[in-house]
């Protein structure tokens, strides 16, 4: 076997065995500030297409990963059943209704936490393997 | 819209947009546009700008808006568009349409007051927005019909959820100068401008996949210097089969009944539903009404069907829709065009001039419309649009720009639509 055969074999090794690490990667879990009570599948969806603003009386501030970013698409596909295109048309329409503008971006992980500790009332998406021990964990699929 | 309102308009937009940038807590902006051509095979104007020689008049406009959020029950929204003036045929415009402050007291109200959109149709919200809509124009016998669709004053939702689908009622109350255009094959172009105050409530029903709404809406309009309107114009029978229509207080004969408004009773009904997996059905269907029994009150019927297939990035259409005066209105125009008041009688040209200019102010329509189009996606913010249109005109159609002193009819025009829409 050449050498390039070889690397050819690897490669298509490689790429059979993507979609198990894709599997092993942790599930994407949603995470509250202190103050948010446990939520369910139904209300994460309603919260990150702003129907819901309050969680059994406390205000929710959602904060999504600015578009494009591995995490946010999964978290898209798995919680919200949506592709990015969908959910930015959703947001479109409702911008321009009047219904309002769509949740805060932060461009990373380091942020995202930052702003869950410091902000009552915040909610986001996290790898769980990016949770610290002290997150309020308020939704898990 | 007039200079002094526009520019009163944009002061409270940029003091309510400063005050809120000031104790935001987040805010954001976007902008939209499309960029469209437009041409026919008519020497004649349609729908305001269409003609053989073409335009970029008729779709294009660009638009910014601002949100800012103070919490999460609190925020306001601030729209400034660039289109074609709505007072003048060859100037551009800026309009607001959004401005207000809205209120979410919790999950399922929501309040806004200040200057917004009313809650017509299915896209009556969106409808300068072109990336929210496959259509490369909305159909002009359905959305042409309200030559503005925006009011200064108050607006309430409430809403109710049961699984995936939600129920809400929009009522509103308010009112908004409107902008009007009349075309007189005598004295060509007229742009004026009465009162208007709105009120009304929308159903809306929106599921996983379909939206559907019905809504009903009254609509007061008023002169802009609160004079009386004419309302009923009696007939001057001047023997031997001859006579005419008293339009004017100059001429002889009983008195013009008149009225210190007019009413509009409109009824929409709405529904935009996937039939099948890319497979898209949308239809609505308005009927506007005046109460009583005026000569002069206006009564039209329109609506449109349309089914939409999406195969990957293009979403292939064909629409039909139709637009028709009725009872009064259609009869009035009819019988005011029919007025051939004979050349030995006195002042004959000036009563058939007035026959015919009265006949044109009614506005009258009876329109068909075939569309086949698509759209497509370039990116998940830009659509490009083609469309071919085919109109065929009635008894007559206030759309048109009659040359001559004879109004178009029963003819048929070919429009060709390219459109660019984008938002960011």
């Amino acid at each position: 076997m050449t050498r390039r055969s070889l690397w050819c074999s690897l490669i298509f090794l490689l790429m059979q065995l993507a979609p198990w690490c894709a599997a092993w990667a942790g599930a994407v879990v949603v995470v509250g500030h202190a103050n948010v009570h446990k939520i369910d599948a139904s209300t994460v969806q309603r919260i990150y297409t702003g129907k819901v603003i309050e969680v059994d009386g406390v205000p929710v501030q959602p904060v999504n990963l600015k578009p494009g970013q591995v995490l946010r698409q999964r978290f898209l596909n798995d919680h919200l059943q949506q592709t990015e295109d969908a959910y930015t048309g959703y947001w479109t329409v409702r911008r321009y209704i009047g219904k309002g503008a769509p949740p805060r971006e932060l461009g990373t992980v380091a942020e995202v936490l930052q702003f869950v500790q410091s902000t009552p009332g915040a909610v986001a998406y996290l790898d769980e393997a990016d949770v610290p021990p002290s997150a309020n964990v308020v939704y898990k699929k | 819209m007039t200079v002094r309102s526009m520019v009163s308009g944009m002061v409270a937009s940029g003091l309510l947009m400063a005050g809120g940038l000031a104790c935001a807590q987040e805010w954001s902006g976007s902008a939209y546009g499309t960029v469209g051509y437009t041409v026919s095979d008519r020497s004649y104007r349609y729908l305001r700008f269409i003609d053989d020689q073409g335009t970029v008049r008729k779709d294009s406009v660009l638009g910014g808006q601002v949100d800012v959020r103070f919490n999460p029950q609190w925020a306001a929204t601030v729209q400034v568009k660039v289109a074609p003036s709505m007072a003048d045929e060859a100037k551009w415009g800026v309009n607001v349409p959004w401005a207000f402050v809205s209120w979410r007291p919790g999950n399922d109200w929501l309040v806004r007051a200040g200057r917004q959109r009313l809650p017509l149709y299915l896209n009556s919200e969106s409808v300068d927005v072109g990336q929210t809509y496959d259509f490369a124009r909305l159909p002009q016998h359905f959305y042409g019909l309200m030559p503005s669709n925006e009011f200064g004053g108050l607006y309430a939702s409430r809403s109710w959820t049961q699984g995936n689908d939600e129920l809400s009622v929009d009522a509103y109350g308010g009112e908004s100068s409107l902008p009007l255009r009349a075309y007189t094959r005598d004295g060509g172009i007229d742009h004026f401008s009465d009162d208007g105050r709105y009120s009304g409530l929308a159903l809306t029903l929106r599921q996983p996949t379909a939206t559907w709404r019905v809504g009903a809406h009254r609509f007061l309009i008023l002169k802009k210097d609160r004079t009386d309107m004419g309302a009923n114009f009696p007939y001057v029978d001047t023997g031997f089969g001859t006579g005419y229509y008293k339009v004017d207080d100059r001429m002889p004969g009983p008195d013009i009944g008149r009225a210190s408004h007019k009413t509009i009773h409109v009824f929409t009904l709405g529904a935009d539903v996937e039939l099948a997996p890319a497979w898209r059905m949308v239809s609505e269907i308005v009927r506007s009404q005046s109460p009583g029994h005026a000569d002069a009150n206006w009564s039209t019927i329109s609506g449109y069907l349309a089914l939409f297939h999406r195969m990957e990035r293009f979403t292939p259409y064909v629409s039909f829709s139709r637009l028709k005066s009725m009872g009064t209105m259609a009869r009035l125009s009819e019988a005011l065009d029919n007025v051939n008041y004979p050349a030995y009688m006195p002042s004959s040209a000036l009563v058939n001039q007035a026959q015919r200019v009265a006949a044109d102010y009614v506005g009258a329509m009876d329109e068909t419309a075939w569309a086949v189009g698509t759209s497509l996606a370039i990116t998940s913010q830009s659509k490009l649009k083609f469309e071919w249109m085919r109109t065929e005109i009635g008894k007559r159609s206030a759309y048109v720009d009659s040359p001559g002193l004879q109004a178009v009819r029963q003819q048929h025009i070919n429009v060709l639509t390219a459109n660019f829409s984008f938002v960011y």
